[in-house]
């Protein structure tokens, strides 16, 4: 099995994402699973910031602490990357620039920037030619490198500057080759996707029918719109760039009350300014999909950092009692289905749904399976013209035995449409009156009474095992792999994963774990909000494994700190 | 609701306006206008937030949207580029409108929506009993400001027009009949055509009442000098406010498009008229991440 890790280490500004997206991008076309890992500080340049790429020919879901392979253009922190370097790993730098005169024998000198200057007569292809380097060393094919500048550079001078660049990088790390390992392009290999979790959340929205969404910009959730509006075009969808993340998220209301499948994304502090707006459409009934694009909280708390601290806060946040629902992502391949169900969701009972990503998900680049056009088809409590138009009356409050009320959109027939986040009459008129009060709640409480029931927990690992771990959101992945380790090594776990949150799957839960003499959350924050959750819905108390420093989980860490709470 | 052919009331509600509100004829201006200009109830989408101005979409028939306070004109934003067909027309009050939502009010004036949005300006918080409101004059007392109001009064008409707005005016709830002209102005207007209307309130302001109004405004119209393609003209207007405020269209622009205008992929069909995204251009935005 090839299992190689390369860690690309420098400033913001020096084009390290770049360079990592191409190398990564050239090892999925040759068909390998790539699992490239932004690690960057909230600042526009300089700082430390490294990529990390993970290649296999295996799937790959998580980061390991090791690498192979280090290429960096970082002095100040070179004692760090080099920690992180194995024992038999190559460091590339370029000492005439760097001047880091470091006595270490796996370093190796490769003059980046002469060959920049040599070939394409400017420094900035330095970064090509460290590309081109790592090619040579891992023997990777390097007319997959040359399609990749042909496609994205249209610019012959600019075209041939990063070309022979790389051509020269690649000739001399050939000298270097089979010093790590070989990847020679696998042939028959299915084409595969290489994007990263914020790509995939707005496609899976678009496979959903996406028509509107408006943001305010605010890491690590703005690749989401960002994405769309780039798409616009191509898709036939509108983005708003809105003044802040009410008037973001009232333009969603607004758009889907009219009738388009509309969404809004965020982060935590965002999610905070949208709590009323939340609340409204608890009580006006009209769908709205949010995601959550979780950070380091909380106030400002760590802008470009991961935690998953907003689970609590998504499943309560909006005053009064309404039904939502909470569903989180692990990865880029889910994201894409769960955005897509969360408008279905959303859409069928004419409620809030919330999709919690995380920094560690919407940064990270995945190699994915095609996706599947076909697995979440479109599911509306809209009424079609035709049916509307036949009916003699209209009520869009319309108490019915499941809760839900026919929908359709202003203009849609003759029929009115009055919406109102004021208590309501079935026709939308205010009103005060008690016994039509209770019957709304009740109505409103009864659409996602049988939700749940629908919802599914996932488990693998040793489903019998004494002791279940339990996981959601990017922990997942890295949990799944730590416990396929420690079965290796005899320890079996029982690994229960959860994407379905709110209404939460008591039912389906307890039969997961129901073997299990001890239940172990792994995740995210300080305080234990699944454990928390799990407790207030089945009356368990799990033990905590909380985790509340900033950073992704990491393949070996966690397997040890696992191995040493289960022993 | 069921279908209904005229916009006179046939609500469930009585309404919850105090006896000689200035808001009965600002309803009553609405419907004159949407009938003068032969719109049909379900053609028409009244957006409002929350306050008593905000409660009109309830007594008129027509499509309607209560949201949330200082809210509506992000929502009628969505709204307008999810369904272009629809004629909107937003009311909203002084707190409603330039206290909640003030960083509203700028931000949608700058995107220029096709909206006709009224502002029920009666310089006091009524639904809440009688606190200051954003237009409140200086040292006006209060429950809430016993010393009286210590902040400058914001001047919508102005603050409009360095906005861009392109459809500027002030009318009053004493004179249906203008207001109305007014209205059908501004629903013809491709833009969001703003009009502030002066009211008084009954029961909470005993200050700016109905003669206070009466004996200051003056309609710029009727001066044949007054150029309502004068921007600068308009804005040196709009700042007068005391013994003498200005009345009537304060600046028009019949040139320019409006935001959604913009935008090519709602030019000819509204979003909500369009098709599903069809696979191939899923496949299509699959294959630049391959």
């Amino acid at each position: 099995m090839t299992d190689i890790s390369i860690r690309l280490a420098g400033a913001a500004g020096q084009g390290l994402l770049s360079a990592g997206k191409l190398l990564g991008k050239a090892c999925v076309r040759a068909g390998y699973h790539v699992f490239g890992v932004q690690d960057s500080e909230s600042r526009i340049r300089a700082g430390h910031n490294f990529f990390q790429l993970r290649i296999s020919d295996v799937p790959v879901w998580a980061m390991k602490k090791q690498v192979d392979l280090l290429v960096t253009l970082d002095k100040e922190r070179m004692a760090d990357d080099l920690a992180s370097l194995k024992d038999n790993g190559i460091a590339i730098l370029d000492n005439a620039t760097l001047k880091a005169n470091i006595d270490d024998s796996r370093i190796v000198d490769v003059p980046l920037r002469q060959i920049a200057m040599d070939t394409g007569k400017k420094p900035i292809y330095s970064n090509s030619a460290a590309v081109g380097y790592v090619f040579g060393v891992l023997g990777l094919d390097i007319e997959l490198l040359n399609g990749l500048f042909r496609e994205r550079f249209k610019d012959a001078t600019i075209q041939a500057g990063n070309i022979d660049a790389a051509a020269k990088g690649h000739a001399q790390g050939q000298s270097r080759s089979g010093k790590i390992a070989s990847l020679p392009t696998i042939a028959g290999a299915p084409s595969r996707l290489f994007l990263n979790g914020n790509e995939a959340a707005a496609l899976g929205a678009l496979s959903a029918n996406l028509k509107f969404i408006s943001c305010y910009p605010m890491s690590p959730s703005t690749g989401i719109i960002t994405y769309l509006a780039n798409a616009e075009a191509t898709a036939g969808i509108v983005t708003e760039q809105a003044e802040d993340e009410i008037a973001a998220v009232n333009q969603a209301v607004g758009a889907s009350m009219a009738g388009v499948r509309a969404m809004t994304a965020t982060s935590g502090g965002g999610m905070a300014l949208m709590s009323e707006t939340i609340s409204l459409c608890g009580v006006a009934e009209v769908p709205l999909v949010i995601v959550n694009c979780q950070r380091g909280g909380p106030g400002t708390g760590l802008p470009t950092r991961q935690e998953q601290a907003d689970l609590l806060f998504a499943t309560f946040t909006g005053h009064g009692d309404f039904p939502r629902a909470v569903l989180a992502a692990t990865n880029a391949e889910d994201i894409f289905y769960l955005t897509a169900k969360a408008f279905n969701i959303a859409d069928r009972y004419q409620i809030p749904v919330i999709v919690l990503s995380d920094q560690h998900i919407a940064d990270t680049f995945f190699t994915v399976e095609q996706y599947n056009l076909n697995k979440v088809p479109t599911e509306t409590s809209l009424v079609s013209t035709k049916t509307l138009e036949q009916m003699s009356e209209y009520k869009r409050y319309a108490i019915t035995d499941s809760g839900i009320s026919p929908r359709a959109w202003p203009g849609q027939s003759k029929h009115l449409i009055l919406t109102d986040s004021h208590e309501h009459f079935e026709t939308g008129h205010i009103t005060d009156d008690p016994e039509v009060r209770k019957a709304m709640v009740e109505k409103r409480a009864r659409k996602t009474a049988k939700l749940s029931g629908t919802f599914s927990v996932q488990t693998s690992g040793t489903t019998d095992a004494e002791v279940a771990v339990v996981s959601w959101g990017s922990t997942g992945d890295t949990l799944k792999e730590a416990v396929a380790e420690l079965g290796n090594r005899g320890i079996h776990l029982n690994h229960v994963h959860l994407t379905e949150l709110w209404p939460f799957p008591a039912k389906q839960f307890l039969a997961a774990v129901e073997k299990a003499k001890r239940i172990v959350v792994v995740e995210g924050n300080n305080t234990g909000q699944l454990a928390a959750i799990i407790t207030q819905s089945t009356g368990l108390r799990p033990e905590l494994m909380p985790k509340y420093d900033g950073r992704p989980y990491i393949v070996e860490d966690l397997t040890a700190d696992v191995a040493e709470v289960v022993k | 609701m069921s279908e209904c052919k005229s916009f006179s009331i046939c609500s469930v509600n009585e309404t919850a306006w105090c006896p000689g509100c200035g808001d009965f004829g600002i309803l009553a201006a609405v419907k004159d206008a949407l009938e003068a200009m032969g719109k049909q109830p379900h053609e028409v989408l009244m957006m409002a937030g929350i306050g008593q101005a905000a409660k009109l979409p309830q007594y008129i028939t027509a499509n309607g949207y209560c949201g949330l306070h200082g809210r509506a004109l992000p929502a009628a934003t969505g709204a307008k580029l999810a369904n272009d067909d629809i004629t909107i027309l937003l009311n909203s009050g002084d707190g409603d409108m330039y206290g909640e939502g003030g960083g509203h009010f700028l931000h949608t004036l700058r995107r220029d929506i096709d909206v006709t949005l009224m502002v029920h300006n009666n310089q006091i918080y009524g639904l809440t009993q009688g606190q200051a409101s954003p237009t409140s004059d200086m040292g006006l007392q209060t429950k809430l400001q016993p010393r009286g109001v210590i902040s400058y009064p914001l001047r919508g008409p102005a603050l409009a027009l360095t906005l861009g707005c392109r459809f500027v005016a002030r009318s009053f709830s004493g004179d249906p009949k203008h207001l109305s002209e007014l209205i059908q102005k501004g629903v013809k207007h491709r833009g969001l055509s703003y009009i502030e209307v002066l009211q008084p309130c009954i029961s909470m302001n005993k200050v700016n009442t109905f003669k206070w109004y009466k004996d200051r405004i003056y309609n710029v119209n009727e001066d044949p000098a007054y150029d309502t393609s004068n921007r600068m003209m308009a804005l040196e207007t709009a700042m007068n406010w005391g013994d003498r405020i200005p009345t009537g269209l304060l600046f028009h622009d019949e040139s320019g498009d409006a935001f959604h205008d913009r935008i090519p992929q709602i030019k000819t069909t509204p979003l909500v008229k369009q098709p599903a995204i069809s696979h191939d251009t899923m496949k299509t935005l699959f294959a630049k991440h391959m």
